[in-house]
Order: structure tokens, then C-alpha cells, then sequence
């Protein structure tokens, strides 16, 4: 069976950022984000648009991609775009019909939030086209060791993740091998009626639940059995050291997101 | 002894995996299969060999890019001969590997009685056919009231299949129904088997690895790979090619292959044995005892 | 290596609970193959999961190395030394690519990078997974990932190694390759096996077996000496005998004479006709001569 990519949009191209620490990147997601926020003149969110395509270039990746991640949530794009332009509050009156109202208030207002929605899931998407899901549980692992100070159980979060990510195309598989049997007892899964319908998916979430309880039980034992006895002491295999070029993308980073923030601050009181 | 019906024949079908694609791949080629009633047929392969492939046609899952299928079962085709796909899924009862996990209810009676429920069965009816089907596994009446989790896995499994049982299916196919079970509970189950072909008129059929069952079970045997059905016909017939199983690297009867040894220093045996016991026969007869 | 000393098991110490080990004494010796067979549910699993304080004897010791297992500071000593892989091979892997999940048992001993990563180049190795390393291991066959169970708890390069049904839930292609393994896990690396298994032909391979009867020891010794001298525990348990056993005794109870050697050389299929012509012309012999 080929070794082909199960989780996420994972798309390995070799490039620089596929290279770069998951931290580095993780932490480069929440300055872009951050920077998102900060816009507060409109064509700020172009330059945000364009620095985008430019890592994607970088990562030498296609639009497609982006598209593809971008698919999913159209619906929600549009219908929030309408409610921000139909109903938010404005002076400036362009259209009126009924109780709805066309603001230039009303349609500026959606324009935001329709940028920086999908410069939100631009950005995630980038980060998960070039992370593998295994990276990213390690570079969050990474981005939350600090937290140890606060007894947050890093090493157990990251360990509950790394389970799930694991166990994921198993249970995927699963759900499908249990629905097909219980199909062929006669289940229906598309019933119109929306109660019926999901009173049909217990015969699929009971033994699911129920192979899980057990799965999760024996997968105790077996680690036990391999002297797991917590986070104490543990070492990792190819743990990942920041090397200089990690550092220095992340200052790229930070010099990109720069003209954002002035703007920001130029505008503060408006 | 059953007459027997032909109930699904299959003639020189061809079947395409993403066809166009750049992952296409020949999963069936010139397949010829027949199955009927009051037989129990095993379908041997690797994975990759088609079998399950040749399963989805049978059930309808899938259709053929090419070559015939044909259901002669009852009340699956409407007049014009073309099969209804809900009769069908109801008409060739499925049961998966590790039926097991598929069971839910809350007692086991209620868990046969799911298929016959979503029929829409009266109350009366569903009684009924949960009840026999429990009696043709061997379940007794006191199991039916306790929660399936209580049961042991070869058990549990007898109630998974009594559920399929219960939607009172033409034909039964069984994949790798051994799987995981200890070797008392595969003779209960194999001899289980063998009474459901005597007394009901449906068609087993049996996706197994495991050539001791097939051997000891089976009216008929289908050996496969690379999508092609290689070698068919008794377990005779079958097990006494070892040429041809050792080229199809699925594996040998050590009966069949001992009685190969034997035959070359000279022993003689009246039928090709497949199992210790026919051999055993066959050496003692050809030593006049 | 291992011993059992005055061994009783149940796992509650109240009065109805019914023992599912009584009175276990067995030696287990450094470098053997044991099988440890019997019906289901007559203890095979619980004297596995004594021998790695999964479970603790309720009277009686386990020593392993010489280590009692009921003493709590022998807890992650014993589990060090003793390797233990189980029957579903879904549910014992952790990590979803390949070598991850086998520098897991090293990960959890506080090995140096350079140690873990040599461990796991070996474990890879020896259960033919080396090119298999950047896999996920949701993409790997059933034998495989038994492989890659095996594998990791190779890296802890354990002295013993415990397999409950290690088996039973795989296709005979993949049987055949974890078989394969476990000998040359046993010649090879000189790891004590102990193989709990209801196949009977793998015990054609062990050194010495136990039969367990109803919880006791109903029988220690070869495997040849067990199918030609205890048919009673193998009728009352209803063990299905290996092949070539099988047409022994069949042939036996009809008057073919069978020497312990040839029960010892049946073990390998490919003397079993020499030894049944031999048998078969000399009873003819016999008879010709009588005529």
C-alpha cells in the first residue's frame, strides 16, 4: 500500500517552510492572525492577500490549494457577508427595502469580516499544507512547554494528541466497516425525517464507543508494558532543535506583519 | 437433501477500478461464478485477489465494466429484469469480519431483532423469525434477554450472524468467519454452518483463508488471484492440484501434500484425501489392514 | 530465568472466587522456547501477565531474573526485562509513523538521542521493518504491524519475551512471518520465548510446552512427549493436535508402531512419510511373514 498522506491537506513539496520548525510556523500563524486583527485601513488586507500568495509561492505550492481550503466555508462567507450588509446599523443609507438596510457602513462592515475571515483560514491552511499533522502535535507540544510553570500537563496533551492523530484513519475505517453492516441489515442513513435520522446513527456511535472503550483500555496495558510511566524522565527521539534559519524566517515574520502594526498604531485613536 | 436452485450466475465479467484514472486497476477478469442454493461455496485468495471485489458485484455494490451478472433469487427483480437494489441488500445477508463489533442493543433479543424491525415487521412476525434465527445458531432462550456484552466473542459472534439470519436472506456471505476465534469455537461455528445448509435452502458462501474449513465445509471452491478465478471445482478436485495451489502461492492441505510423499514411495489411494482421517483411511487400506 | 513458586491466582481474594491458577511450579529456562497451551479460559493469559506484574500472584512468587514480582521496586525493572506483546496488533501501537512508535519504549526509559536511534535501527532490523521506517503505520498489513509491536518492545532489548496469542487475529501469510520471527528472535538474539498460543502446530517449534489444566500444570515437558502420551488432556480439552501427531496416533491406534524418535522427527513434515512407510512395511513385513 503506498505510503500516502491520510490527515489534513498535508501537501510535502520539500521547500524551505516545509523544512522550518512547526514551532516557528505555529508561532508565525498567531503573529499573522494577530496582525489581521490590527488592520484598520482596507487595503492593508491586500498586502496581508499578497504576502499570502508569496509564502504559498515560497512553499512552492499551488493556488489551487488554497481554493480547495477555502471551498468548504463559502457558504458561510456569503451568508455572514449578507447578514453584516443587510442588517447592520448606518447612516450613510444606500438601499432600503423592507427591514432591509444597504449601509456604506453596512457594507464596509462586511467587507471586513469577510477579509479577514478568509485571511484566518488562508493562513491556517498554508500552515497545514506545509506541516504534517505529526509536526504540528510536536510543534504544539513545543509552543506549550512554558505552560509547565502553571502545571498545565504538556506532556499529556501532546501525548492525547498524538493517540488521536494514530488512531484516526483506524476509527475512520471502522465507522465505515459499521455502517456498511448495519446497512446491510437494513439501517438507513438518509432518512428525510431529521429526527429518524439521527436516531439511525446509534447503531453506529454505540459500538463505536463501546471498540474504543476497549481499544483504549488494552492500549493502556500495551504502554504500560513498555515502561510508559508518565512524563517524567521521558526523552524524544529526533527532537527538533531551532537552528538559525527557523530564527530568521520568524524574524521575516515579524518585518512583514511591521507596516500592519504602524498602521495600527498611526490610527489608534480612530 | 435440498434440490438445487441456481440463484446468481456470473459470466465473463470484467471489473475496473477508476477507470481512466491514473490508478486504474484490472480487479476482475473473464470471472465465471455460480452460486446456489443449499450449497456452500469458499472463495480463497489473497488480499488483492478480487474476492472481495467479486463479493461487491454479487451483492450489487458494484457493476460489472463488462460480462454478465444474473439474479435468479426471488423477489429481487422487477418485471423487466432488472434487480432492485434495496431487495438485494436484504436478499444476500453480509456478514463482515468480526461481526461482533456491530452489535448494540441493548439484549441480545433486541439486537436480532433489529434487521426484522427496520423491515417493519409486526411484533408477532419479528418474534418469530428472532426466535428461530436464535435456535438455528444455537442460541439458547436465556441468552436472549442478557446484555451482548456480556458474551464471549464466539458467542457474541453467533448473535451477530442470527441478526443477519433474521432479514431471512436467499444467500449468506460469511468473511473469514474463523477470524480470531479459538479452535473449539471454529468447529462449533463450522458445524453450525453445515446445519444451516441442511435446513434452510440458502446459499453460504465463505471468504476464507482458512483452507481446513474450506476443505472440510465447502461444496465448492473458487481459487483467485490477480483478479482471475485460477483453479475451482470440489475440495477434491482442489487440494489434490498441488501444482497449481503452490503456483497461486496460496498455501496447501498438509493432508493433500502428505498423500503427494506417499504416493511417490509407492502407496495408493483410492480418493485424494483432505484431511488426517481420509488419509489415515487411504494408508491402512493400501497396507490390508 | 523465570520461576514459578507455589503460584495460585484469582482475582479477588474472596471466598466464592474460584482460583484461575493453582499451585504453578515451573522453571523457566534462559534461551528456551516455552508454548503454554490449554482450552480458553484455563489461565494461559494470566500466567502471561504474571510474568510482567500486569498481574501479582495471590499466593506464592514470581521471580524474573531473580526478581520477585510482587515487590513494588521490582515494578519497572521487571517490565524493562520482560518484553510482552499482545493479541490485537491495532491496539497496541502509539505512534502513527513507523519508527516513532518504536522509539516509544525507549523514549519512556530516558535513553540519549543516540541511544534510542540506534535502538531503533536494530528493532527495525531484526523484524525486516527497516524500509518500511517513514510509514504510517495506519497504512501497514495486520503480520506487519505485529511486526512493528514486536519491534517495539525489541528496543527495550528485553532478556524475555512474552507473546499472548501473538496469532490469532492474523491471515496465514502473516502467521507464517511472526513465526518466523519468534525463532529468530529465540536463536538469534538469545531471548527467552514464552508463546501462549491455541495453534496447536506452533507448538512443534517450542523447546518444551505447558498444558494447563483447569489452572494447574497438567503437564511440563517436550512437545513430542505431550501428544504421544496425553491423549486424555488432549481429548478432555478438546486440543486439536498438530497434523503430523494426528495421523500418528491415528495410525498408532491401528496398530502402526511409531518409536519416540519418530515422534521427535515428525515435528518436521518432511521425514513424516519416511517414517509412516518405514512403520507401514515393517507392520507388512510382519504380516507377510506370518503367511
Amino acid at each position: 500500500m503506498v505510503n500516502n498522506i491520510i490527515l489534513g491537506q498535508y501537501m510535502p513539496t520539500g521547500s524551505a517552510i516545509h523544512r522550518a520548525s512547526p514551532k516557528i510556523k505555529i508561532i508565525s500563524l498567531f503573529l499573522l492572525t494577530f496582525s489581521v486583527f490590527m488592520v484598520k485601513e482596507q487595503y492593508l488586507y491586500f498586502y496581508l492577500l499578497a504576502l499570502s500568495i508569496f509564502i504559498l509561492k515560497i512553499a512552492k505550492l499551488k493556488i489551487n490549494f488554497l481554493l480547495k481550503g477555502l471551498k468548504p466555508l463559502i457558504f458561510l462567507f456569503v451568508l455572514t457577508f449578507l447578514l453584516n450588509v443587510l442588517f447592520a446599523e448606518g447612516d450613510k443609507i444606500l438601499y432600503e427595502w423592507g427591514i432591509f438596510k444597504i449601509t456604506q457602513e453596512g457594507l464596509i462592515q462586511g467587507f471586513n469580516f469577510f477579509m479577514r475571515v478568509s485571511l484566518l483560514v488562508i493562513f491556517a491552511t498554508l500552515l497545514t499544507l506545509t506541516t504534517s499533522p505529526v509536526e504540528l502535535s510536536d510543534g504544539i507540544e513545543e509552543c506549550l512547554r512554558p505552560l509547565k510553570i502553571v502545571k498545565f500537563p504538556v506532556h499529556e496533551f501532546a501525548l492525547m494528541m498524538t493517540i488521536a492523530l494514530r488512531f484516526i484513519p483506524t476509527l475512520v475505517i471502522e465507522v465505515d466497516k459499521i455502517k456498511r453492516a448495519q446497512q446491510a441489515r437494513g439501517a438507513n442513513f438518509n432518512d428525510s425525517n431529521l429526527i429518524n435520522r439521527a436516531k439511525s446513527f446509534i447503531p453506529i456511535l454505540i459500538p463505536l464507543f463501546i471498540t474504543s472503550f476497549k481499544r483504549a483500555d488494552e492500549l493502556a496495558i500495551a504502554m504500560e508494558s513498555r515502561c510508559y510511566m508518565g512524563g517524567e524522565g521521558r526523552t524524544k527521539f529526533r527532537h527538533r532543535k531551532d537552528g538559525f534559519f527557523d530564527y530568521f524566517m520568524l524574524a521575516l515574520v515579524l518585518a512583514s506583519i511591521y507596516p500592519v502594526v504602524c498602521n495600527y498604531l498611526i490610527n489608534f485613536h480612530k | 437433501m435440498n434440490s438445487k436452485k441456481k440463484l446468481i450466475s456470473i459470466n465473463n465479467v470484467n471489473f475496473i477500478y477508476n477507470e481512466g484514472l491514473p490508478t486504474e486497476c484490472q480487479a476482475l477478469s473473464g470471472v465465471n461464478f455460480e452460486l446456489y442454493s443449499s450449497e456452500i461455496t469458499s472463495l480463497i485468495g489473497h488480499t488483492g485477489s478480487g474476492k472481495s471485489t467479486l463479493v461487491q458485484l454479487l451483492n450489487g455494490q458494484r457493476s460489472p465494466a463488462s460480462g454478465e451478472i444474473k439474479w435468479h433469487m426471488d423477489g429481487v427483480c422487477d418485471q423487466k429484469g432488472a434487480v432492485i437494489k434495496q431487495k438485494l441488500c436484504t436478499a444476500i445477508g453480509m456478514v463482515f469480519q468480526y461481526p461482533e463489533d456491530q452489535v448494540f442493543e441493548e439484549t441480545v433479543y433486541d439486537d436480532i431483532a433489529f434487521g426484522p424491525r427496520q423491515l417493519a415487521k409486526s411484533d408477532g412476525e419479528i418474534e418469530a423469525t428472532v426466535l428461530k434465527s436464535a435456535d438455528l445458531m444455537g442460541i439458547s432462550r436465556d441468552l436472549m434477554k442478557r446484555s451482548p456484552f456480556e458474551l464471549s466473542g464466539g458467542t457474541l459472534r453467533k448473535v451477530a450472524i442470527a441478526g443477519v439470519l433474521a432479514m431471512k436472506p436467499q444467500a449468506l456471505v460469511l468473511d473469514e468467519p474463523m477470524a480470531g476465534l479459538d479452535p473449539v469455537s471454529c468447529d462449533a461455528l463450522a458445524k453450525l454452518l453445515l446445519e444451516l445448509r441442511e435446513n434452510l435452502d440458502i446459499s453460504i458462501v465463505m471468504v476464507s483463508h482458512n483452507l481446513e474449513y474450506a476443505a472440510a465445509l465447502s461444496d465448492r471452491i473458487y481459487c483467485m488471484k490477480d483478479g482471475r478465478i485460477e483453479l475451482s471445482g470440489t475440495p477434491r478436485e482442489v487440494f489434490s492440484n498441488i501444482e497449481k495451489l503452490d503456483e497461486l502461492k496460496i498455501g496447501f492441505l498438509p493432508a493433500a501434500s502428505l498423500a503427494r510423499s506417499l504416493k511417490c514411495s509407492g502407496i495408493k489411494f483410492e480418493l485424494n484425501p483432505i484431511n488426517a482421517a481420509e488419509l489415515v483411511r487411504g494408508i491402512i487400506k493400501h497396507y490390508g489392514k | 530465568m523465570i520461576e514459578f513458586i507455589n503460584v495460585n491466582f484469582r482475582y479477588a481474594n474472596d471466598e466464592g472466587e474460584p482460583y484461575i491458577l493453582k499451585n504453578i511450579n515451573l522453571k523457566i529456562e534462559k534461551g528456551e522456547l516455552l508454548g503454554v497451551v490449554g482450552a480458553n479460559g484455563s489461565g494461559k493469559s494470566t500466567l502471561a501477565k504474571l510474568l510482567n506484574c500486569l498481574l501479582i500472584p495471590t499466593n506464592g512468587h514470581v521471580l524474573v531474573a531473580g526478581l520477585d514480582t510482587s515487590l513494588e521496586e521490582n515494578l519497572w525493572l521487571i517490565r524493562k526485562k520482560v518484553g510482552f506483546v499482545f493479541q490485537n496488533p491495532e491496539n497496541q501501537i502509539v505512534g502513527t509513523i513507523v519508527e516513532n512508535d518504536v522509539a516509544f519504549a525507549p523514549e519512556n526509559l530516558g535513553l540519549p538521542e543516540e541511544e534510542i536511534e540506534k535502538r531503533v535501527s536494530y528493532a527495525l532490523e531484526a523484524t525486516k521493518l527497516l524500509e518500511r521506517r517513514n510509514f504510517m503505520t495506519a497504512n501497514l498489513s495486520g503480520g506487519q504491524k505485529q511486526r512493528l509491536a514486536i519491534a517495539g518492545v525489541l528496543a527495550m532489548k528485553p532478556d524475555i519475551l512474552v507473546l499472548d496469542e501473538p496469532t490469532a487475529m492474523l491471515d496465514a501469510l502473516g502467521r507464517k512471518s511472526i513465526i518466523d520471527l519468534i525463532l529468530k528472535i529465540k536463536n538469534e538474539l538469545g531471548i527467552t520465548v514464552v508463546l501462549i498460543t491455541h495453534f496447536m502446530e506452533n507448538t512443534l517449534l517450542c523447546d518444551r510446552i505447558v498444558c494447563l489444566d483447569d489452572g494447574a500444570a497438567g503437564f511440563i515437558g517436550q512437545p513430542h512427549d505431550f501428544f504421544m502420551h496425553q491423549n486424555d488432556l488432549i481429548v478432555k480439552y478438546n486440543l486439536k493436535q498438530p497434523f503430523a501427531y494426528e495421523v500418528l496416533n491415528s495410525l498408532s491406534a491401528q496398530g502402526f508402531k511409531f518409536s519416540e524418535m519418530d515422534y521427535k522427527a515428525a515435528a518436521a513434515q518432511s521425514k513424516l512419510a519416511e517414517i509412516i512407510i518405514r512403520a507401514g512395511e515393517n507392520e507388512f513385513k510382519k504380516k507377510a511373514d506370518i503367511y
